[in-house]
């Protein structure tokens, strides 16, 4: 069953209600045996990188996550989430799950763009940086180009350019999904992106043979 | 860089939704539930409701109401009123919001204010800095529903907010909420760009060209109103409307 993690940081039933509104059933929980037990693995979160980590770490799922992952079955990081799948973040002193090698910078855009405000919040054009079966059905360009709920003060950056999936642009071009392997990170709220969101999430389940 | 925001501010009032004139006289104007079911067909940006009497009563956020509006609204949401306590942020980041907007707090409990952040990061917590004109036209900040005065400057006020962890300013009219005036653009020429982050405007907006207008001030990223969303344009007919995308696009020009 899709899994939810619901460690007190952020919007568990939010993602749930954006899954079932693509019939897709997922539970939420917090037990390293729902983890272990678990085909597919959500991992959301909105706040701070540290105060996630620790969430994880009290709660002792470190390892179950790390035994999701080693087993090849799939691991989806939302916003928080996908920051926590790096190595650490400047946010933070904690390390990260270290599933993706890179970090996690906070937007210093203040020279080149003064007026772009950060945290980066609204809808952003976000750009395929490969081929993906994800954006199946989402357009690139036009009017109705696919477009994602972001809001965040730091961006992803894999050390191997090549886990990049897609990118947007807020003062500088930043990393806005990541992929490796069976790892994925968004840095964008899927669950608060309405129809956009709704494709993206379908994919990504059909993708990972969920559907 | 992200498209200007245009966020629908609805107001709770006893479980229904209303529309205020300067904060008063209460308009009907219908069921949040199904509006969040309208605005989800509209594909709005993201949705503010304010429970405009929380505060005044000193009663606990409508966590039930908070629950259904999270299990029907596929796009961002900000609850704000009566939230003075980390507890019962908690309980609404929990249900599902994304932010929370704090007016009477940045006063009454500002520590409350700088735990959410500290937790849930500054994009969590929304100041909603309420300014309305005294008798000689100076501008005054107000807390509790436009009840009580603050002896804050409106920059203050705002730096205040921003100081104690809000990443997103709301700043709001009071003298022109509800009137379908216009923006007060003086009030966002003076102040908005007095903080780095995000500030919307709020209060008065009645077309298109009055939203253009007060994103044309520097330090003003986006726009909230709540009459435009909910009413007919010039009538107090209730009919829930929401620009087109091409629309919102060109707000910016």
């Amino acid at each position: 069953m899709i899994t939810i993690l619901n460690t007190g940081m952020g919007n568990p039933e939010s993602v749930r209600n954006m899954l079932r509104a693509i019939s897709l059933q997922a539970r939420l929980s917090e037990t390293a045996e729902d983890i272990a037990a678990a085909s597919a693995l959500i991992l959301p979160g909105v706040g701070k990188f540290d105060k996630g980590m620790e969430a994880l770490n009290t709660l002792n799922l470190i390892p179950a996550i790390q035994m999701h992952v080693d087993s090849g079955k799939p691991l989806l990081g939302i916003c928080l989430g996908a920051q926590m799948l790096m190595q650490g973040s400047e946010e933070g002193r904690r390390p990260g799950l270290s599933l993706i090698k890179g970090r996690v910078k906070r937007f210093d855009i203040k020279e080149i763009a003064p007026d772009l405000k950060v945290p980066h919040m609204g809808w952003n054009r976000v750009t395929p940086a490969r081929p993906s079966p994800l954006f199946d059905g989402l357009d690139v360009d036009g009017e109705d180009a696919m477009r994602f709920y972001h809001v965040h003060s730091y961006h992803i950056i894999p050390d191997d350019p090549a886990h990049v999936l897609a990118t947007a642009e807020h003062g500088i071009r930043f990393n806005t999904i990541i992929q490796h392997n069976n790892v994925t990170g968004m840095q964008f709220h899927p669950e608060k992106s309405h129809r956009f969101g709704k494709t993206l999430l379908a994919n990504y389940f059909k993708a990972v043979d969920h559907a | 860089m992200p498209d200007v925001r245009v966020i629908p501010v609805l107001s709770l009032y006893d479980g229904g939704l209303v529309k205020t004139t300067r904060f008063k006289k209460p308009h009907y104007v219908g069921d949040p539930i199904n509006a969040v079911r309208l605005f989800n067909e509209k594909e709005a940006d993201e949705l503010a409701f304010i429970d405009i009497r929380a505060s005044s009563q000193g009663r606990e956020p409508d966590y039930e109401m908070i629950r259904h509006i999270a299990g029907e609204c596929f796009m961002p949401f900000a609850y704000g009123g009566g939230v003075q306590t980390l507890a019962q942020a908690k309980k609404i980041f929990a249900l599902g919001a994304e932010k929370i907007i704090f007016n009477s707090a940045i006063i009454n409990n500002p520590e409350t204010i700088e735990k959410v952040s500290e937790i849930y990061g500054d994009q969590a917590v929304v100041a909603a800095i309420d300014v309305r004109r005294n008798w000689r036209g100076r501008p005054q900040v107000m807390v509790k529903s436009g009840t009580q005065r603050v002896g804050l400057s409106v920059e203050e006020a705002m730096r205040h907010a921003v100081s104690l962890g809000a990443g997103e300013v709301i700043l709001n009219a009071i003298h022109r909420d509800g009137t379908r005036q216009g923006y007060g653009l003086d009030l966002y020429e003076q102040a908005a760009r007095c903080v780095d982050v995000p500030v919307v405007a709020l209060g008065g907006a009645n077309t298109l060209d009055d939203m253009r207008a007060v994103l044309s001030i520097p330090g003003v990223s986006d726009v909230a109103a709540g009459s435009f969303f909910v009413f007919q344009p010039e009538h107090k007919a209730v009919l829930i409307t929401y620009p087109r995308r091409g629309d919102i696009l060109s707000l910016r020009d």
